[in-house]
Order: structure tokens, then sequence, then C-alpha cells
């Protein structure tokens, strides 16, 4: 139980998100997004930062098998459309080859000397905004748990997978602490699972990350998320630290309104320059 | 002294694809002058930026604006316009390499190292380490290294760019000189660090590519050697 196993194309890891759709996440945050849209945002741009990861001039490589499963109304569905639609879990370079679209969005750069310029860039989206109905959030967890035993039985040696939780935590379908404790309780040779919860809320307040106590959270839902999700492993607090993101052992893998992409720069795979933290 | 190199070669993260060996490295050893490279995996051509680095280093002096020129080099080997989104994004990213210069200087008695990056120098007389560099320690490696980048301004933003330092020598004696990429330098300082001087005679006795693939092969089974691309000269500096 080391997470020490190399990430390789002959041992992936698994990324699954599970994405909150319910009604609630048509409310607007401060950002002045909604919920869901912020979600969709972030989802999107995590993906694209994964895959970025991964390419090299000859081609995606695939050092991670990633799904994406969202909840709404009554049921768990799979959140990626298209070609993607036929399973949950995918090798990454099938995630690259098959967005919905790719936008084109300008973004404000350095211009080198001290101005900033509008620059084109090519943004992918494999996930729309979308709200409604309730909030099956135990359906969610035993859907990813079912993933990740099949993943974990046909890759017993790899990193085991990482579930990136994105949700207002207001769940509809019972309590979900217990389905996440037996979640994280799914592992290979290498390791449990790792649960990590974004909550996004409209209640405002500096984003939070990696906490050691739900002393500094707002509501109950904030607390529950926290309690759902795994401690920092070791090699996690490291990383963090290197981001500058205090971290310690007592650190839960909990982010209250905050970006994510960063946090797939959480997982190894090969000599990376201390210039991209 | 000269430098007569007894050995030089390269084993790759997975055997089966030797052409993705990202490690490069060149020898002049008439000029006392030996130039590695340890290309990044996280990078867009890592390989491509390695071997522009030594190329162009075994040539001339080390200075930002050699690697900014080299950078140039890189840069018309791409065309980001015709490329798909995601390759121009990792494109945008940059590539990244250590570079590890070794040099002769026999007028002054000593060997100069530059390192920028995670490769080492060994510096060993008989069975004897005397110095390493960069690193003098195996957990150094655990950290993320800055490394030679294709995008300049990453270059000039680190101060230094890179490090370097002199080791003396006299007209009398017999030295070694070991350069290597992490994994090789991980691995062998871990050894040392415990008081076993069994790895660094392991090295040393290394003539024929394929002891240096037996020792890797076998240290990577047993874990105690971590996968990657994996470069080693030795070279002898004696008195000439």
């Amino acid at each position: 139980m080391s997470y020490s196993a190399e990430i390789s194309r002959t041992s992936p890891t698994a990324f699954l998100f599970l994405v909150d759709q319910s009604g609630s996440m048509q409310d607007t945050m401060e950002n002045g997004k909604s919920k869901a849209q912020f979600v969709a945002d972030v989802l999107n741009r995590t993906l694209a930062t994964l895959i970025t990861r991964c390419t090299k001039s000859e081609g995606t490589r695939d050092y991670f098998e990633v799904g994406v499963l969202g909840y709404s109304g009554s049921s768990v569905e799979n959140g990626l459309g298209g070609a993607l639609s036929s399973a949950v879990l995918h090798p990454i370079s099938q995630i690259e080859a098959n967005p919905l679209r790719v936008e084109n969005r300008s973004k404000r750069v350095d211009d080198g000397a001290g101005g900033l310029v509008e620059q084109s860039i090519k943004f992918p989206v494999w996930f729309e905004a979308k709200a409604s109905g309730g909030t099956p959030m135990c359906a969610a967890i035993t859907a990813a748990a079912e993933q990740l035993v099949a993943w974990c039985d046909a890759h017993p040696n790899s990193y085991p997978p990482t579930v990136l939780h994105v949700t207002d935590g207001e769940s509809t379908d019972g309590d979900p602490e217990v389905l996440a404790q037996q979640l994280q309780q799914i592992s290979t040779a290498d390791g449990n699972v790792l649960l990590f919860n974004l909550h996004v809320s409209t209640s405002g307040g500096d984003a939070v990350k990696f906490p050691t106590s739900d002393a500094a959270l707002g509501d109950a839902y904030a607390k529950l998320l926290f309690r759902m999700s795994s401690s920092l492993p070791p090699h996690l607090q490291r990383v963090a630290e290197e981001k500058g993101i205090k971290a310690t052992m007592e650190s839960k893998g909990f982010v209250y309104n905050g970006e994510i992409a960063e946090i797939v720069d959480f997982f190894d795979i090969g000599t990376r320059a201390a210039q991209l933290r | 002294m000269a430098i007569t190199v007894l050995f030089e070669g390269t084993v790759a993260k997975h055997s089966e694809s030797p052409e993705e060996n990202e490690d490069a490295c060149r020898l002049a050893p008439d000029r006392g002058r030996v130039v590695l490279s340890d290309g990044a995996s996280e990078s867009f051509d890592a390989r491509s930026w390695a071997r522009l680095l030594v190329d162009r280093v075994i040539e001339e002096e080390l200075t930002l604006d050699v690697v900014a020129e080299c950078a140039e080099a890189y840069a018309r080997l791409h065309d980001p316009a015709s490329m798909s989104w995601s390759r121009a994004a990792a494109y945008e990213r940059g590539s990244f390499a250590t570079l590890l210069v070794a040099q002769d200087y026999p007028e002054s008695r000593m060997v100069r190292v530059a390192a920028s990056g995670d490769s080492l120098a060994l510096w060993v007389d008989g069975g004897e380490v005397l110095a390493s560099f960069p690193y003098d320690r195996s957990e150094l490696f655990q950290e993320k290294p800055v490394l030679l980048a294709t995008r300049t301004n990453l270059n000039s933003s680190q101060s230094p760019a890179w490090a370097t330092c002199e080791w003396p020598y006299d007209e009398q004696g017999y030295r070694f000189l070991l350069c290597m990429t992490d994994a090789l330098g991980a691995w062998l300082l871990a050894h040392q660090e415990r008081g076993d001087t069994s790895a660094l005679e392991r090295l040393l006795s290394i003539r024929e590519p394929g002891e240096l693939r037996e020792l890797v092969d076998q240290e990577r089974i047993a874990g105690r050697m971590r996968r990657d691309d994996t470069t080693l000269v030795i070279a002898s500096v004696t008195q000439g």
C-alpha cells in the first residue's frame, strides 16, 4: 500500500470523475456562473490538462484511463457522449480524439514587455453543463464502485484509481458517507482508491484546498464531503507542498470552490521540470 | 592529464522501444569534453531537445545564448499552427532536458563540471568517491529538477540556469570521471550512503553495453532502480 507503482502505458492508472448534475446545480455562484457551468468548465479544463501532460510529438500516450459519471434525477449515466458513450472508462488517447467540439477561445497572456495580449486558443469540450432533478449521490458512488472494482481486478498491480467527485453536497437518496468509505476500500496491490471531493457552493468565501479539519467549513454539506474525502497520502502531501499548497498528514482530499485542474499534476508519469509547477 | 573514454552506453526505459530513449550524449575525448543530456519524459519532444543541446555544447561553451539558439533550432523542427489542439498545447508547454558538461583543463589541472538538472557526475580515485555533482545525497533525486527549457524565459528566470564545480587533480595520479543520468545516479548514491561500495565497483567494471543492460534490468526487476532511460559514461583521467 505504497502508491509507488510506476504509471506507464503498460501499467496505467484510472481517473474517474463523478459529477453532480442535479437541479440545485442551477444556482448562481459568486463568480456569476451557475454551479453547473463552473463544474463543466473545470472538468473540461482538467481533461485538457491531463491530456496535455500525456501528449508528445508522436501522439497522446495512454498513461491514464479516464471516465465521467454524471448523476441527476434518479439515474447515473455516462457523462461522455458520442464515441465515448459505449463505456465509462477509456484510454486517454480516446478521450483526446473524441471531444464533442473544439471551441476557439481567447486568453490574455503576457506580451513579454509588461503588457497583455489576446491569444487565440483551442478549447475542447467533452462535457456540457446540465442541471435538473434530484441528487442520487449514493447511486452514483455505487456505480463508481462497480466500475472501479472491475478496473482493479483487471489492473491488480497498477497505481490505484482516483475519484474526483464534484458536487454541491445535497444528496437526495440517502447518506453517502458509508458508501464513500466503502469506495475507498477498493484497492490494487499498490493502494486504496483515493476519493477527492470538490464542493461547489453559492455561499461564497475563499477557496479552501486540502484542509486538516472541517472547522472553517461553513455548512453541513461541506463538512460531510470533508469527512468523505481520503486523507492525503505522503506522496501527495509532497506534491501539494511543491505547488505551494500547505498539506500535512491530517490533510484531506477536499477542495471548496477551488480550481482542481492542478490535481492532475499529482500523478507522476516521468520526469517533470520544476518550472512546470 | 588526458581523458580516455572507457565506456559509453545507454539503456532505454522500455527495452522494446529503444527509439523512444530521450537521453543524448556526445564525447570529445581529444578535447577532454563530455556532454550528457536527459530529456524529461513529460515534454513534447525532449528527445530532439536533448540532442540539439549536446550537439551544440560539445562544440561550444555553455551560455544562455547558445541555449537560446538551440531553442530556435528546436522551434524550426515544429509547426504548431498545423498541429492538433493537444499537440499544440503540449508544444506550448515546452520541452525540458538536463545538461551535464564535464571539461578537462590540463593546464589548470582540473575538471570543471556544469550541471543543469539531475544528471550526475562523479569524481573517483580508485574505489573511493571523492565528490559528486550536482547532488551528494540520493534523496535529492526525489525533487523536481530545474531543467533547460525550450521556452527560454524559463531559463533566464532561473538564477543561475546551471551550477558549476571544479575538481582539481595532481599531475601524478589516476582518476575516473563518471557521468550518468538520474536513475543510475540515485541508485549509486543510495548504495554509497549505506557504506556499500559494490554498486560503484560494478559500475567501474562495465566495459560492454550488455553489462550495463544486465545491471539495469536486474536492479529494475528487484525494485532498486527506477525505470527510466539510463546512460553511463566512464572516462579515465590520467597523466598525459
